[in-house]
């Protein structure tokens, strides 16, 4: 998900630590007890990045774009379940 | 309001504000944006398409453990709960929030709670296994490729991967588990005790085939 918008902005990147790293920070925000890890996966993705020689402020872009996206495509689908939810308990 | 429960409760928000004001201190901001800006419509449109597909293979994974549970969904059922469940983790305060609400809802439509909840450790386990196995390769590679920075960081994934498999094996030989169950019988009530107990159960009842946990383990490499 990182690469198209890493090459986007023309990062110079190393692509085998970027694979190597970046499920790491998956990984650790298992551990953080932050709702939908946020900031905490910011920081955590700006430090693998950085690993894999991205300039901080661009791995902060990329990783605020895939905060973006992740919140506009989960908010639907969020709010319509828990309408179909509501619903299932009412008529249970 | 007691210490420990005002921690728990705080803490989270503490620890972000801790790691957004962090960024604010130590990066470019001006330069943030710039680069926001740089980033063209191409490359947004092709990773929410790659956001969907990694989202649509994780619901797959959990949906083959399912499967060997006999709690099945079609494959867009268990999307649709996957996505869902990635907004509760935004609403339900705890690391564990969308865990939470997708056992909640199996449970809504008559799946047995338990059970899900099973299958969830055994995706978290696996999972994690998977991505500890999948950054080692990777960092030996690039410490072998002349990149000596990230020796320590190899030794530590290679110490959480040596020490995760040994707990995952421990709980899945009966012999080393009743071991496993004597020695930790003072911790019973730790989570992580706990969490190895459920996962005993979990290959006990998956025992009549490795297939299932064998082809999650494999998606989880290709999820990370």
């Amino acid at each position: 998900m990182f690469v198209p918008l890493l090459v986007s902005l023309g990062a110079d990147i190393d692509l085998l630590v970027l694979f190597a790293v970046l499920p790491l920070t998956k990984a650790f925000i298992q551990f953080m007890p932050v709702p939908g890890g946020l900031g905490v996966t910011e920081g955590a993705q700006v430090v693998a990045l950085s690993l894999a020689h991205v300039p901080p402020h661009q791995g902060l872009a990329v990783a605020l774009v895939l905060r973006a996206i992740e919140l506009c495509m989960l908010l639907p689908s969020g709010i319509v379940y828990a309408a179909d939810a509501w619903h299932l308990r009412k008529a249970a | 309001m007691t210490r420990r429960v005002l921690l728990k409760r705080w803490g989270p928000w503490i620890l972000m504000a801790v790691v957004v004001a962090l960024m604010a201190r130590f990066l470019d901001l001006h330069a943030t944006l710039a680069a926001l800006s740089e980033i063209e419509p191409v490359a947004i449109a092709l990773t929410v398409v790659l956001f969907l597909l990694n989202r649509l293979s994780m619901a797959h994974k959990w949906n083959v453990l399912l499967r060997a549970h006999d709690c099945g969904l079609s494959t867009w059922a268990a999307f649709r709960i996957y996505m869902a469940s990635g907004f509760a983790g935004y609403v339900i305060p705890a690391s564990v929030g969308s865990d939470v609400f997708r056992a909640a809802r199996l449970s809504l439509v008559g799946r047995s709670a338990s059970k899900v909840s099973a299958t969830i450790v055994l995706e978290r386990v696996l999972g994690l296994l998977a991505i500890l196995t999948l950054s080692s390769v990777g960092l030996l590679l690039s410490v072998l490729q002349g990149r000596h920075d990230l020796v320590p960081l190899l030794s530590a994934v290679l110490a959480a991967l040596f020490v995760g498999t040994v707990l995952t094996g421990m709980s899945m030989s009966k012999r080393l588990y009743r071991l496993l169950r004597r020695t930790t019988s003072r911790f019973a009530p730790n989570k992580i005790v706990q969490m190895l107990h459920a996962l005993h159960d979990q290959y006990v009842t998956l025992s009549k085939g490795v297939r299932s946990p064998l082809v999650f383990f494999l998606l989880s490499i290709v999820n990370s």
